[in-house]
């Protein structure tokens, strides 16, 4: 189990000793190559285990070991070329060690539901890997991972996405395992992510984790007849996911978030949705360096930098709702990255053309009839209309929404755009009295003394 | 392979159908055991007698009635034996009490590679 313990390797800690200052860059080179490589491949080296161990908690174990042993390793022979294959070759190895010594017997729980069945390409091209992996003699049969676009690797890859969103899985626990099984963050971050205590989110993982043993929830990517269905239930995780990563700032959340959809994509290309919620999730990427400012307060999206903006990103994001759109997709996620690369693609804030957006988000309603989305309409509609006709809108929704911070800062600013600087006062601090990040009440308290 | 048991329940208060409904109803339930028997997933199944028709038992007493008072009564349970629990939904989702106001539960049973035997896990 990933407990508080698992730290995730490759952050520096290692600095104090007096050593040449040539090994302390190679150290660090080396922490970073295992940092890199976590980041890239332990969803995939946990799947590959997990499908050899049949129990999550031993696979975790494995990998996490494999890892560490990745830091001293890579430190003696250098970064192999394909850290990925050594680092699944060697978490196989201590997985097969730990079956041998029979140590899955002590564990309480049954096996996990490993569908064979389902297609899957078998072994070619590990020779790269099985160079690379330290070799000890018999049983590391060279594990199958050394390109992340072949075939096997996605199909594992899948099954952990799926697994983890499952219906029969309580939506708070999705959202936890999908972050620590595909994601591979740590118990700690996953917990900071959601503002919950560690012990808690360590529960909450647990009892999840136990649940899939005790039901039998198959680790399996679904069928034809049920995949449009579970697709959606990943794409509600994701969701989760890229809205969390937006409050808490969350950088490895939103990677994890992009990686997932980024195998999506490749299992169902030219799907609208997953190509609208990959373009959200590449326009929060391309925005994240300008979204707060050096001392963490939020920045206004009209006073961010857009020359910081990665264009590359944004024309990605672009061309894939483009690409949606055009093919016939309308549906909620696809919205939501309209919306979103309506407000990210022109060079300049005042060249965005709010009345579409408005209507996008009218659009939006359709499907989600609820005072966030309101809210964003509202938002946009002052853009579009002036202060004046969003205010009058905004009041409908205040007894919906009178606990979310968001929506008393918006009606503030937009008291403040029709001179109504009294009021707006009080608005934001009735917003310093709602929950929030601390980035973002430091903001409040500024533009409280300053009002 | 895995077993489940499906327990079927109805409103407590659900309000009695005329003859013709009933026997409709029945025979639904019928076709969806006879279904299962032939795609060999179910092992055993039965409807229950009424709610009222339940015996308690206490350490020191024996009662005439259910041993707790609750909103949904179950009228019947079957025993699944297949391969997961997706099976076990895909086949408890065409129970026709889902259309007669009522709904399942499925409970996993402890099987053969339950707690602390793992001898089929790959070596």
């Amino acid at each position: 189990m990933s407990g508080p313990g698992a730290r995730r390797p490759g952050t520096p800690g290692s600095g104090g000793s007096p050593r040449g200052a040539a090994a302390a860059a190679r150290d660090a080179e080396v922490a970073a190559a295992v940092a890199a490589a976590h980041r890239e491949h332990w969803g995939s080296v946990l799947a590959a285990t997990a499908g050899l161990t049949r129990d999550l908690d031993l696979a975790e174990d494995c990998v996490q070991e494999a890892f560490v042993q990745a830091l001293s390793a890579w430190r003696e022979d250098g970064v192999p070329g394909s850290p990925g294959g050594w680092l699944a070759t060697t978490a196989r190895r201590r997985a097969l060690d730990a079956l041998r010594r029979g140590e899955t017997l002590r564990r309480k729980l049954p096996l996990l539901v490993w569908d064979e069945t389902a297609p899957s390409a078998e072994t070619e091209g590990d020779a790269e890997a099985q160079r690379d992996a330290p070799a000890e003699g018999d049983a590391a049969r060279p594990a199958r991972i050394a390109d992340e676009e072949r075939a096997v690797v996605r199909d594992e890859q899948l099954r952990l996405i799926f697994l983890a969103a499952h219906p029969a899985l309580a939506p708070e626990a999705r959202v936890a395992l999908t972050l620590r099984l595909v994601g591979g963050l740590t118990t700690a971050q996953i917990a900071a992510a959601f503002l919950v205590g560690e012990t808690a989110m360590a529960a909450r993982l647990t009892r999840a984790k136990k649940r899939i043993v005790l039901s039998r929830i198959p680790c399996r990517v679904p069928g034809a007849g049920e995949i449009d269905a579970r697709l959606v239930d990943v794409l509600d995780v994701v969701s989760v996911l890229l809205a969390t990563g937006e409050r808490a700032g969350g950088e490895d959340v939103l990677d994890a978030a992009v990686r997932i959809l980024e195998v999506l994509a490749a299992l169902r290309p030219r799907h609208p949705e997953v190509q609208g919620l990959l373009a959200q999730a590449l326009l929060l990427k391309a925005r994240a360096a300008t979204r707060h400012d050096a001392r963490g307060r939020p920045v206004a999206l009209a006073l961010q930098d857009r020359g910081a903006w990665d264009r590359g990103l944004v024309q990605r994001a672009d061309a894939l709702v483009i690409e949606a759109l055009a093919g016939g997709g309308r549906g909620p996620y696809l919205l939501q990255g309209a919306i979103a690369a309506a407000v990210a693609v022109p060079a300049r804030h005042e060249d965005v053309d709010w009345e579409e957006v408005v209507a996008l988000y009218d659009a939006l309603l359709g499907h989600w009839p609820t005072a966030i989305v309101r809210l964003g309409r509202i938002v946009a509609l002052g853009e579009a209309r002036g202060a004046a006709a969003a205010l009058a809108q905004l009041e409908t929704l205040g007894a919906e929404l009178d606990e979310h911070r968001p929506f008393h800062v918006i009606r503030a600013e937009l008291l403040g755009r029709i001179g109504a600087h009294e009021q707006a006062a009080e608005a934001l601090r009735t917003a310093l009295e709602r929950r929030g990040p601390e980035g973002e009440s430091a903001l409040l308290r500024e533009l409280v003394r300053g009002v | 392979m895995a077993r489940y048991t499906v327990f079927l329940y109805k409103p407590s208060d659900a309000p009695e159908v005329d003859p013709e409904t009933l026997a409709a109803q029945l025979a639904e339930h019928d076709a969806y055991a006879r279904e299962m028997l032939e795609e060999g997933v179910m092992i055993f199944g039965s409807p229950l007698e009424d709610h009222d028709a339940t015996t308690s038992i206490r350490a020191d007493s024996l009662v005439d009635g259910p041993f707790v008072e609750v909103n949904e009564v179950i009228v019947g349970f079957y025993v699944l034996e297949v391969p997961d629990l997706d099976a076990a939904v895909a086949i408890a989702r065409r129970n026709p009490i889902l259309h007669q106001g009522g709904g399942v539960e499925i409970r996993p049973m402890p099987g053969e590679d339950g707690p602390g035997t793992a001898e089929d896990a790959p070596a």
